[in-house]
């Protein structure tokens, strides 16, 4: 019926690109609890740990992002990436000792870490539907 | 009417926005994530474990930081036209 205003969205999208992280540490904290059940206390440290990893991965690429979105300069763009690139650099360093210390679990690393794409696939629906609402 | 109009555009333009930077943050995970499934599997079918794993987690994570760096030149390129 009525459309939000400017100040709502950016309120609404503050709100979801905060609760993101909170998201990710849930769903990876209950895939940790199904691969403990179903494989062993190992492969649920990692499929949690990579929950961690992908949330703290996008509180980074987020700081990033918004750094060079509040300037909106090309230099900025260089030293938002300059920043995350070094934290890109500390979550490979933790994806190569899983590689040489649990090659063989490096798989429930990798689903903790694909939350990320569940939870923004999650939210997407949320806001498509939340939309559709607006629209009408 | 013409106000509402207005505001529609606006919160089209925010949702298009949050859409793209979203979809930007999704490349690089995406990327790596599918760099270690190549790999792994390529590992246990070819038995030359753990060297195709790191080779593909690294093509992943190189494939997915230059993705990333191009939506993010391409969006400031549009941002510019605006």
């Amino acid at each position: 019926m009525t459309n939000p205003d400017r100040t709502d969205l950016a309120a609404e999208e503050e709100h979801i690109l905060k609760r993101i992280p909170l998201e990710i540490m849930l769903l990876s904290f209950g895939l940790a609890l199904a691969a403990w059940v179903l494989f062993d206390e190992l492969s649920a440290a990692l499929a949690f740990a990579g929950g961690i990893t992908a949330a703290i991965n996008f509180i980074w690429i987020k700081q990033a992002i918004s750094r060079f979105l509040l300037s909106g300069k090309q230099k900025a763009l260089s030293s938002g990436m300059a920043v995350y690139g070094i934290g890109l650099l500390l979550i490979l360093g933790i994806f190569f000792i899983i590689i040489l210390f649990f090659s063989e679990k490096i798989l429930a690393f990798a689903a903790g870490f694909s939350t990320l794409v569940v939870v923004f696939l999650a939210e997407a629906i949320v806001g498509l539907s939340k939309l559709k609402q607006w629209k009408n | 009417m013409i106000k509402s109009k207005k505001e529609e555009n606006r919160s089209g333009v925010n949702l298009k926005k949050l859409a793209e930077l979203s979809s930007l943050g999704l490349m690089l995970p995406s990327s790596i994530v599918v760099g270690l499934f190549i790999g792994f599997f390529l590992d246990k079918f070819l038995g030359t474990r753990p060297w195709l794993l790191i080779l593909f987690f690294l093509l992943g994570t190189a494939s997915g930081f230059y993705s990333l760096l191009k939506g993010l030149k391409n969006y400031l390129d549009k941002d510019k036209d605006i």
